[in-house]
């Protein structure tokens, strides 16, 4: 007898506890004809912030944004975007607003182009009576007849332009630039009010402006890189002897006959790369060091990362590699653009030799395959390949093989060295994370959202899941914690939500999520009309 | 008659010259998994249907599909549908992107017809019997290739049964009536399901460019032609 007491007091106190971990709120019931919004693939709808969630709900009387205990009236969810701290643009009887932290702003002819900074700086640019205006924290700016809002920075300061009497200038914090005859206008650059580029025409000549200074005249220039730092590579055609220039942060180089658009590069510390065509062959410039000639190619061939440099060095129609001066090859081909080169030195690219496929990984040669899929490297030196061989098919991960497979899909390898897999192996889908496999599926894919791990696909009734129904498939949604120690599964098969192999709440979930601050599982179900949130607290 | 014909000579060599590479290499994609997954032959063949017309039909659909399944929530809809009901059930699912309220017009078409009823015996023959069970079981079916190919076949029936003295000039012109159908709605009318085979309403890449959905069904069809497997 007193076995049996002890054991229903246990049995309590394990049932009050699940219990306690779960709160179900009510937070709206649905009208006669309101529905969740959703387009076609996707509900509109998450959890986010601490605490916070937004739904929206159409119904015959027009729009509902749900957002924690508020309920706010919109035209039409289908053009309502919902941000961290900003919701835009909510329509009301045909007028447009912008609502940022708390405070709505309107009515409008029309709202658009809006940013709010981490610290609550906020701009956004509207229309009234057929004329462009712009709101940043408050000022209004205006009215023009076109402009463009481009962007906020955490200290207050912005970028626009805007166009008046058929002429266009450029507004930077307080400082002005024009009027221009016309200007590229997607060619702003803007991280402060003195770190900024952009180029424009005056008549048919053609100038740059970098942190404030001018450069010009030019028959063609365009800014191909400008870093946070004001660090720029532009490159400009002089209209004088019609030869192609690179201005490398206030170092000319040049004439060449012609300079690669898509092969350059420049570090946050300034140190650069770009290549060029000289009399028919391939020259690349590192910092005003020259390399070459080359054969010509083209494509993009020029790798710079932190002091690293690396490159494609065609030579007499043999194929080389040179990672930091390391000279690799000849090979038959070289796949250039596999290359990875990280900011530690660790690199990877693929070439074929003998009519089979090889990887070179931090000047260890893999192979001969049959076919070679994909690498990945990290600043750690971890690496990761996949590839064919005699029919089937491996990952490499930092030497161990996982294999024979079917097929790969996916392969991920992030900084802290994980890494995710999805193949196929005995007819069925499996997802890998750092050596843990889950499945058998019949399809499945991973991916994160966030920092959040995550596998959706389809899943065998009567096989490996509790499943209190006959069905030949479910499609399925397992959520887990960053740290994957937790994990959540929803399905529409379930009625109820498993939570680290525990069955939870007394309905099938959906919008689901991890929230790392408060160690919880999200997610929200239906009771009849009423839309229920639900935590359940680790 | 003629210019039915013209028509359609027109229309399928606009198929082949018009449509951009990305878009060809996408057919070129669901024409690998067709011959990869014989499947799909195996089930249409054994049920008597041209398979590679039927899988031209949804061939479309497979890019769609794997192109937004990782941006798609459909999982959250799957389960409002089934606790709410069809006001949840104009999603696309599956790898022919279904929706179950297509499958419940289907369903509700072959419970007034024998013909149908002796052809699809298994549509109708749901183990759960309450209605949210129902839906729960439909979305199970739905998830499932097989499934999607008899509701595939369901749906040539129904359109065969809807348009019985509709005649075809060559196969391109009746493929274009049934991909539109299968795009469009299977409860369209005629005028509808033929003004919109020319109808450029299908996204076709992140540019936002559209496409007319029987063109690239079209598209698909004559490349499968010139395989061995579906060789006339």
């Amino acid at each position: 007898m007193k076995k049996i007491t002890t054991f229903v007091v246990l049995a309590a106190i394990v049932a009050s506890s699940a219990f306690a971990q779960l709160q179900s709120t009510k937070v709206y019931t649905l009208l006669p004809e309101e529905i969740i919004y959703h387009d076609e693939n996707s509900l509109l709808g998450t959890f986010s912030g601490n605490s916070g969630f937004w739904l929206m709900i159409s119904g015959p009387e027009g729009g509902k944004l749900i957002e924690n205990s508020n309920i706010i009236p919109i035209e039409n969810p289908e053009y309502t975007a919902i941000y961290d701290n900003m919701r835009t643009p909510l329509i009301k009887n045909g007028k447009y607003y912008h609502q940022v932290k708390d405070k709505e702003y309107g009515p409008y002819e029309s709202a658009y182009n809006i940013f709010v900074t981490k610290n609550g700086q906020f701009g956004f640019q509207y229309q009234q009576n057929e004329k462009s205006y712009l709101n940043i924290n408050g000022n209004i700016f205006g009215p023009y007849d076109d402009c463009m809002f481009w962007d906020i920075d955490d200290n207050g300061g912005f970028a626009y332009w805007y166009y008046i009497n058929k002429t266009y200038t450029f507004k930077i914090g307080n400082k002005e630039f024009g009027p221009f005859d016309d200007i590229d206008s997607y060619s702003l650059r803007y991280f402060n009010s003195n770190t900024f580029a952009f180029t424009y025409m005056k008549g048919d000549l053609r100038f740059c402006n970098i942190n404030g200074t001018e450069f010009g005249p030019y028959s063609y220039v365009v800014i191909q890189h400008f870093t946070p730092q004001g660090k720029y590579l532009v490159k400009f055609k002089s209209s004088s002897d019609n030869k192609e220039y690179v201005n490398a942060t206030g170092k000319v180089y040049g004439p060449y006959n012609s300079v690669e658009s898509y092969a350059s590069t420049i570090h946050e510390n300034g140190k650069f790369a770009f290549s060029y065509i000289d009399e028919g062959k391939l020259y690349y410039n590192f910092d005003g060091s020259i390399k070459g000639p080359f054969d010509s190619y083209y494509g993009k061939h020029v790798y710079l990362s932190n002091g690293n440099t690396a490159y494609y060095a065609p030579t007499n129609k043999q194929n080389y590699m040179v990672v930091n001066n390391i000279s690799y090859g000849p090979y038959d081909e070289i796949d250039s653009y596999t290359l990875n080169l990280t900011e530690s030195g660790y690199f990877a690219f693929s070439f074929k030799r003998n009519k089979m496929k090889y990887l070179m990984i931090n000047g260890t040669e893999y192979g001969p395959y049959n076919l070679t899929h994909g690498v990945l490297t990290n600043n750690k030196g971890n690496s990761m390949f996949w590839y064919t061989s005699d029919d089937k098919q491996y990952i490499n991960v930092n030497g161990k093989v996982l294999g024979p497979l079917e097929s790969i899909g996916n392969c991920t390898l992030n900084e802290e060295g994980n890494y995710t897999a999805d193949y196929w192996k005995n007819s069925k889908a499996w997802c890998n994370f750092n050596g843990t496999e889950y499945g058998p599926f019949d399809e499945a894919y991973s991916y994160y959202i966030g920092e959040t791990p995550v596998i959706m696909g389809l899943m065998p009734g009567k096989q490996s899941y509790d499943m209190s129904f006959s069905y030949d498939y479910a499609n399925f949604k397992i959520i887990f914690s960053k740290n994957m120690k937790h994990k959540m599964e929803l399905s529409y098969a379930y009625d109820y939500v498993v939570i680290n192999g525990n069955k939870v709440g007394d309905s099938p979930g959906f919008s689901g999520v991890f929230d790392e601050s408060s160690q919880s599982f999200k997610w929200f179900s239906l009771k009849g009309r009423d839309i229920i949130m639900n935590t359940y607290k680790l | 008659m003629r210019f039915v014909v013209i028509t359609a000579f027109l229309v399928a060599w606009q198929a082949n010259i018009a449509l951009p590479q990305h878009v060809s290499q996408n057919n070129d994609a669901a024409l690998q998994y067709f011959l990869n997954n014989p499947f799909f032959a195996d089930f249409f063949e054994s049920r008597g249907y041209d398979a590679c017309f039927m899988f031209a039909i949804v061939a479309p659909e497979l890019w769609r599909y794997n192109a937004i399944r990782d941006k798609a929530e459909t999982l959250s809809l799957q389960v409002l549908y089934v606790e709410a009901g069809s006001e949840y059930g104009n999603f696309s699912i599956g790898r022919f992107q279904m929706k179950p309220d297509f499958a419940e017009y289907a369903e509700k078409y072959v419970a007034t017809s024998k013909h149908l009823q002796q052809l699809f015996p298994e549509i109708i023959a749901y183990k759960a019997e309450t209605e949210r069970e129902i839906r729960r079981e439909r979305m199970g079916r739905l998830s499932s290739d097989k499934w999607q190919c008899l509701y595939l076949a369901l749906f040539y029936e129904i359109i065969a049964n809807r348009f019985p003295e509709k005649k075809f000039v060559n196969t391109a012109e009746k493929l274009m009536f049934y991909a539109s159908a299968y795009n469009y709605g299977l409860d369209a009318d005629d005028n509808k399901i033929t003004a919109w085979s020319h109808q450029q309403a299908f996204p076709v890449g992140p540019s936002g460019r559209k496409t007319a959905y029987a063109s690239l069904a079209l598209e698909y069809y004559e490349k499968s032609k010139l395989t061995d497997a579906c060789k006339l």
